[in-house]
């Protein structure tokens, strides 16, 4: 009897840990900062070498950070504002290389490859 | 006369390493003394250049091209004896310097017994010095004779020691980014320790492939020696951190450089192989898969060296541009087809694998383990290559920077922390889940409760929480594994638990240096979260007596100072920190002006609770502009990585011991 309570005890505290846990995670919604800061990383200042809008001090960048921070006030999502810099100024403009495809997938082929390695390497019963 | 002495030693150090390569190549009528000759050739050698390059730099022998174009009279000393591997040619003297030390380590390992597999190692080895020995002796001779100067700088030079010699006045001095911090005379010959030691598995490799005994003693051995050479690159690699962080003033420590990356690719290769080879001593399995990665760790040094020391990438590392980017490619090329090539030849001998009974075990967890870091890998190198190869045959170029590997890195990262909690506690063969559960069961609880506490602390954020929560659940089920583990030996072998927990950590060194180690990477996980997830930052133009505020720290231009250093001017502004109206602390960021480039040194605060950081943008008149970051938890970054190395020392260091308890 004891025992059982105890379990139970123990499962709902678990529970609850959990609980808030996973409340924590869902209840982070970036702010228009965060946002803005997260863009700045993604878009290269052009004429800076490559280095993102949010780490050049030059003028230039601080007017496409000022532009990516109207568009996000006037309610824009990140793919969007997104495609806006790809569309003006070529897709190399995105830092996380969104457009070359084959670098995305490369890397879940290789894992998919690695896993089904693994797999086949596991013995039938049957065989001897 | 010093450059001639150089030169004698370059060519001593290249003919011990032909002598270690024609012994070798003479199968079963390979004498002894032909290895002990070429070894001391090569070390003798190896030494000598490296002594003369110091003793040039340090007297000012200014008739050497590199020392006229790498040092200065006015260089402080301990920058003038770093100077020796500031430029491509001298860190090559560099590299073959612990090239050879490592040759000899070897040799010294198997001294008096007839040891085959040792001997083609070695003479391996000297394959690889002929190499780089040649290099030095051809296309980046770091002795040759200054013959013609342009203003402060040599710009002919030439290979013969007996060319009349022009010398400058007083030297260009080493690059300013690498005379502006103690940590350039340290963290350099520990990476290379490391990054040349994988040398010695590489060559371990070849001999017992070619040799045809791929079996375990092969892999106890090589797991030995990569185990030494990771913990030195493991430091390494931190210190590279630590300047980057202290010195470029970017405000960080990480920026998935290429340069970076260059040094976490063999690191990668290495730890998976650390991990494998255990398989392959407990089970027989993973042979193949073990050659495989071994080769990859040392020809992604040889990338990594392609990468740094050509001027391939401009990045703030790739000081050098030269001859030399060709030769190291074709070498790279050379190592790729001669090892697959042997590889592909010996295929028989590797031995077939028993297979997996089962996934749920130690083994799988072993393979998951190997599937992360070679994916990591692969998406670094990816990462790294795919802008070269774009530019390089496309007509566009592509941008890839921290975005990009964040975005795998740090799923995949956070996978293999789980997997690091869960793998330990797996039985060998085919786990029961019911046994699995029972030894997982508090750990879960107490992740959770360390996430549950972190989000009632007011943290919002999705990532630091996950990690907080796994490295919760890893760092507890590690605890709990010690405590039962040493409670079982408390009143047979030890009196108390303190000692039993010091006697499970020395009994099972291998293993308990590994969970070490493990929690290191959890206390290093946790701060590139907060450090990444939490940071704030902003600029600020201050008049002098103005105050800004970050983070809950408010701080006050107080004045600007400035004074004149042999090599350098000092620019600095005279911050005042201050937290609820309560002093805290006067913080310097300086702005170093050399001869040829102006260097940041950001003023830091550390606090228990993250560091405040500043850098100058501009200074002048009554006014400084600057960059202020607040990292939270940055601590947590470096003593992370500390326990990381010292989780390898641990096994190296203990094993060491066992083995003289036991042969005394």
């Amino acid at each position: 009897m004891r025992d059982r309570v105890r379990a139970t005890v123990s499962a709902a505290v678990t529970l609850a840990l959990a609980g808030i846990v996973v409340w924590g995670i869902a209840a982070d919604a970036p702010s228009d900062a965060e946002r803005l800061e997260d863009l700045s990383a993604r878009i290269a200042c052009p004429v800076c070498e490559g280095s993102p809008i949010g780490a050049s001090p030059s003028t230039y960048a601080r007017d496409m950070q000022d532009l990516v921070a109207e568009q996000i006030a006037a309610g824009a999502t990140d793919d969007e504002i997104l495609r806006f810099f790809s569309d003006r100024y070529g897709p190399g403009i995105i830092l996380d290389a969104s457009g070359a495809w084959v670098l995305w997938a490369a890397p879940a082929v290789l894992a998919a490859a690695g896993v089904w390695l693994a797999a086949g390497r596991r013995r039938p019963s049957e065989t001897p | 006369m010093i450059g001639a002495l150089g030169q004698v030693g370059v060519l001593a150090a290249l003919a011990g390493a032909i002598l270690l390569v024609f012994e070798g190549l003479r199968g079963v009528d390979a004498r002894p003394e032909g290895f002990r000759r070429g070894t001391r050739a090569l070390v003798g050698g190896a030494v000598g250049a490296m002594l003369a390059l110091e003793l040039g730099l340090l007297s000012d022998d200014f008739s050497i091209a590199y020392i006229a174009n790498n040092s200065a009279t006015t260089t402080p000393l301990v920058f003038k004896v770093a100077s020796a591997w500031a430029a491509l040619e001298g860190s090559i003297v560099l590299w073959g310097l612990v090239l050879a030390g490592f040759t000899w380590l070897v040799h010294r390992s198997y001294a008096h017994r007839p040891d085959r597999l040792a001997e083609g190692a070695l003479a391996v080895l000297g394959a690889v010095a002929v190499f780089f020995f040649g290099v030095m002796a051809t296309i980046a001779n770091p002795f040759e004779v200054c013959t013609q100067i342009a203003g402060a700088s040599c710009v002919a030079s030439s290979p013969w020691p007996w060319a009349s010699a022009v010398a400058v006045a007083d030297g260009l001095g080493p690059n300013p980014l690498l005379q502006n911090h103690l940590l350039m005379a340290v963290h350099p010959p520990m990476l290379y320790i490391g990054y040349v030691g994988l040398t010695v598995p590489y060559a371990y490799a070849m001999s017992a492939l070619v040799l045809r005994q791929p079996g375990i003693e092969w892999a106890r051995r090589t797991k030995h020696w990569t185990l030494i050479t990771w913990t030195f690159l493991t430091l390494g690699i931190l210190l590279g951190a630590w300047w980057s962080y202290e010195v470029l003033g970017w405000g960080g420590y990480w920026a998935w450089d290429p340069v970076e990356n260059a040094s976490l690719l063999p690191w990668l290769a290495a730890t998976a192989f650390i991990h494998s080879s255990f398989v392959q001593m407990r089970r027989g399995m993973l042979q193949a898969w073990n050659f495989v990665l071994v080769i990859s760790a040392f020809s992604l040094t040889i990338l990594g060296t392609f990468l740094t020391r050509s001027g391939t990438i401009a990045s703030v590392h790739s000081f050098t541009q030269s001859a030399i980017g060709p030769a190291l490619l074709a070498f790279l090329a050379v190592v790729l087809v001669a090892s697959f090539a042997v590889f592909a030849l010996r295929a028989d001998h590797v031995a077939q694998s028993p297979r997996l009974e089962s996934l749920f075990s130690r083994e799988g967890a072993f393979l998951a383990n190997n599937l992360l870091l070679t994916v990591i890998a692969f998406v670094v190198l990816a990462g790294t290559l795919f802008p070269l190869f774009v530019e390089a045959f496309g007509d566009q170029t592509v941008g890839i920077s921290r975005p990009f590997f964040d975005r795998f890195t740090v799923p995949l990262g956070l996978t293999l922390i789980l997997a690091m909690g869960v793998g330990p506690l797996m039985p060998y063969r085919v786990a029961r889940p019911a046994v699995v559960w029972e030894r997982l069961r508090s750990p879960v609880r107490w992740g959770l409760a360390a996430g549950a506490a972190a989000v009632l602390g007011g943290l919002r954020e999705a990532w630091p929480i996950i990690t907080i929560t796994l490295a919760g659940f890893v760092a507890s089920a590690i605890v709990r594994h010690l405590i039962v583990s040493a409670r079982k030996t408390v009143g047979s072998r030890h009196d108390r638990l303190g000692p039993a927990i010091v006697g499970v950590l020395r009994s099972d060194h291998g293993f308990w240096g590994g969970q070490i180690a493990h929690l290191g990477v959890l206390i290093l996980a946790v701060g590139i979260a907060t450090t990444g997830g939490l940071s704030a930052t902003t600029t600020v133009l201050l008049e002098r007596g103005e105050s800004a505020s970050l983070a809950g720290y408010d701080f006050t231009y107080r004045a600007g100072f400035s004074r004149q250093e042999p090599n350098r001017d000092v620019l600095g502004a005279r911050i005042e920190v201050q937290r609820e109206g309560d002093f805290v602390a006067i913080v310097e960021p300086r702005a170093n002006v050399y001869a040829t480039q102006r260097v940041p040194t950001p003023g830091v605060l550390s606090r228990p609770s993250g560091d405040l950081y500043f850098t100058i943008i501009r200074i002048g008149g009554d006014a400084v502009t600057m960059d202020v970051w607040w990292f939270p938890y940055q601590w947590m970054v470096w003593l992370g990585g500390l326990v990381v190395v010292l989780g390898g020392a641990w096994s190296t260091v203990m094993r060491a011991a066992t083995r003289e308890r036991v042969h005394a």
